[in-house]
């Protein structure tokens, strides 16, 4: 699952990518005419709209593709890097941003693609982009406070509005569409071209407007679409109810807990309020409704110990088998009879046994002294501080 | 020579530009950036010259120590190399390399490249605040929905379109 680096694609290799992936990217800015700073001027003036096109193209099509490959699960979302919000800092640097652009005609993409075919604007320009940066390197024990102030971090467009990130694309992809149509019109009003010399979107026929439609067709779907732990609960429930899944009994689970194996770990899906019933000693304690989060999936799915699942009735345990078999992890266990089950054998014991059956005389021994053998257990494990999490790290990114 | 019409179409250009957008966060885990190559190169321009007030000043010393595998030994530097092959590949095919300052005919060369300096100025200043620039926070920022990329993205053309009037002797 992406991002590739650093798992498969080593940081070394990684170098390699920049170079290749800059090669395409210099390459399609120079073609789309991005080296020119009066064609990119043209944007604020009406007599050129290619960057819009562009830009807003490209941006919707990624936008697009993440959603996409996010919900089919080739792309952690939530591993790439989202550029984080610090919310005056984004608008001021934006404000100056806009004025550089609109009195030197580049950014600083586009004055490199320039500055390769030698226009020597772009050069000077690339020179004031150094001391731009150096301006505020020197100055920045100033800047400091509104550089790194009202801090929302990586805030996400739909998380904001608690809408799904489909809808937002869809937002972006007819905003755009109906912006493409606007300024076509202007921008042949500008240029003085009557609308039937000049096609519409400069492709035979109609079939930019069959590509724009198919674009808007597409993010509609991804509207609908669930988001992926919204489509995992859905799977889940329907194994839960049609499969056979492996349980575990009462008397197993505690005898190896007893035994202090290593090999088993019980995660407790109740609620951390729930306090009915006493957990088993050791175990880690994941909400059913928190199962399905970005760092619980990970931690189920790479566990290296047998999992054990309980809760009070063994109902929702039965649906995080389901789950933990639908990421992948098949050596996981629904105790059978949930909590209850265990412990209420340890309260009824048998009334006659045989004394000579090696069996019955172990079992009896067993249940009236484990109790008391968990209870020390119960000690010993809330004294050491477990569940050492490594969370995967994050990329880093950024202009 | 021709000029004008081989440009690619821009649509198409900008599903290009989209696609490899896309590529590069399911490969790299990040977006496509420019002014952070020129943010290192500044650096790397102050250790050499002044170490002392590298090791001094907080901005350098705080970049130095989150690229403790060297400066300039950096993704978007190297991505911005390839950017500058890239370009110039496509200029060469497209016959469209020669050395000029391209400015509006009505403006003298000088008023161009003096406009083309402040205007890099203000875009590389502007693109510390905005963590990025067109590439790094707008274009990647809206990719992932990053609410700080689109905020940075609207500032810069609101702005762009608000001054284009009084700067209109520049380009028209």
């Amino acid at each position: 699952m992406g991002p590739f680096v650093p798992d498969i694609i080593s940081n070394e290799l990684n170098l390699i990518v920049a170079l290749i992936i800059g090669f395409f990217f210099g390459f399609i800015l120079e073609q789309a005419g991005f080296s020119s700073s009066r064609k990119l001027a043209g944007l604020f003036y009406g007599y050129d709209f290619t960057v819009l096109r562009v830009f807003f193209t490209a941006g919707v099509t990624a936008m697009i593709g993440i959603i996409l490959l996010s919900y089919l699960g080739i792309v952690d979302w939530d591993m790439l890097y989202i550029n984080p919000t610090f919310l005056y800092s984004a608008i001021i640097g934006g404000v100056i941003m806009g004025v550089g652009f609109i009195i030197g005609g580049y950014c600083p993409g586009t004055s490199f693609a320039g500055a390769s075919i030698g226009k020597i604007d772009a050069i000077v320009f690339i020179i004031g982009g150094i001391l731009g940066v150096f301006v505020f390197a020197e100055l920045y024990p100033y800047f400091k406070d509104i550089y790194v102030g009202s801090d929302y971090g990586e805030l996400r467009i739909d998380k904001f509005f608690k809408v799904n990130p489909g809808i937002i694309a869809f937002g972006f992809t007819v905003m755009a569409f109906v912006a493409f149509i606007i300024t076509s019109k202007i921008e042949n009003k500008v240029n003085k071209i009557s609308t039937n010399e000049k096609k519409f979107f400069e492709l035979p026929e109609n079939k930019p407007l069959l590509v724009g439609f198919v674009f808007i067709a597409v993010s509609l779907i991804l509207t609908f679409l669930p988001t992926r732990e919204v489509y995992l609960q859905n799977k889940v429930e329907r194994i839960a109810r049609n499969n056979e899944i492996k349980h575990i009994n009462p008397l197993e689970v505690a005898f190896r807990i007893v035994d202090e194996d290593n090999s088993l770990m019980v995660v407790d899906l109740r609620d951390r309020s729930d306090k009915r019933y006493k957990t088993i000693p050791g175990s880690k304690n994941i909400p059913f409704d928190e199962l399905f989060l970005k760092d619980n999936q990970n931690f189920i799915k790479k566990s290296p110990k047998t999992i054990v699942f309980v809760d009070n009735q063994g109902t929702l345990s039965l649906k995080a088998v389901a789950f933990a078999n639908e990421i992948g992890n098949h050596r996981t266990f629904a105790l059978q009879g949930g909590l209850n089950s265990f412990w209420e054998q340890f309260k009824k014991k048998p009334q006659e046994i045989d004394k000579n059956d090696l069996h019955q005389t172990a079992y009896l021994n067993f249940i009236t002294t484990a109790p008391e053998k968990l209870q020390i257990l119960e000690t010993k494990y809330s004294r050491d501080t477990q569940d050492a999490d490594t969370k995967p790290k994050k990329k880093s990114g950024g202009c | 020579m021709k000029t004008q019409n081989n440009y690619m179409n821009p649509y198409l250009a900008g599903f290009l530009l989209g696609l490899l957008l896309l590529v590069t966060y399911v490969v790299t885990g990040r977006g496509l950036g420019a002014s952070g190559a020129i943010k290192s190169v500044v650096v790397a321009g102050v250790e050499t010259i002044s170490p002392t007030h590298a090791n001094k000043a907080e901005f350098y010393k705080e970049y130095v120590e989150s690229h403790n595998e060297g400066v300039l030994k950096n993704w978007l530097v190297f991505e911005i190399l390839g950017v500058v092959v890239g370009a110039f590949v496509s200029g060469l095919i497209a016959n469209r390399l020669t050395w000029k300052v391209e400015h509006n005919p009505k403006i003298k060369t000088r008023t161009r490249l003096i406009a083309a300096l402040f205007g890099g100025m203000l875009f590389g200043l502007g693109a510390q605040f905005g963590r990025g620039c067109t590439s790094g926070a707008a274009l990647s920022g809206m990719a992932v929905l990053s609410v700080g990329g689109v905020l940075t993205m609207f500032a810069i053309f609101a702005t762009a379109y608000a001054l284009a009037y009084i700067f209109r002797k520049l380009w028209i």
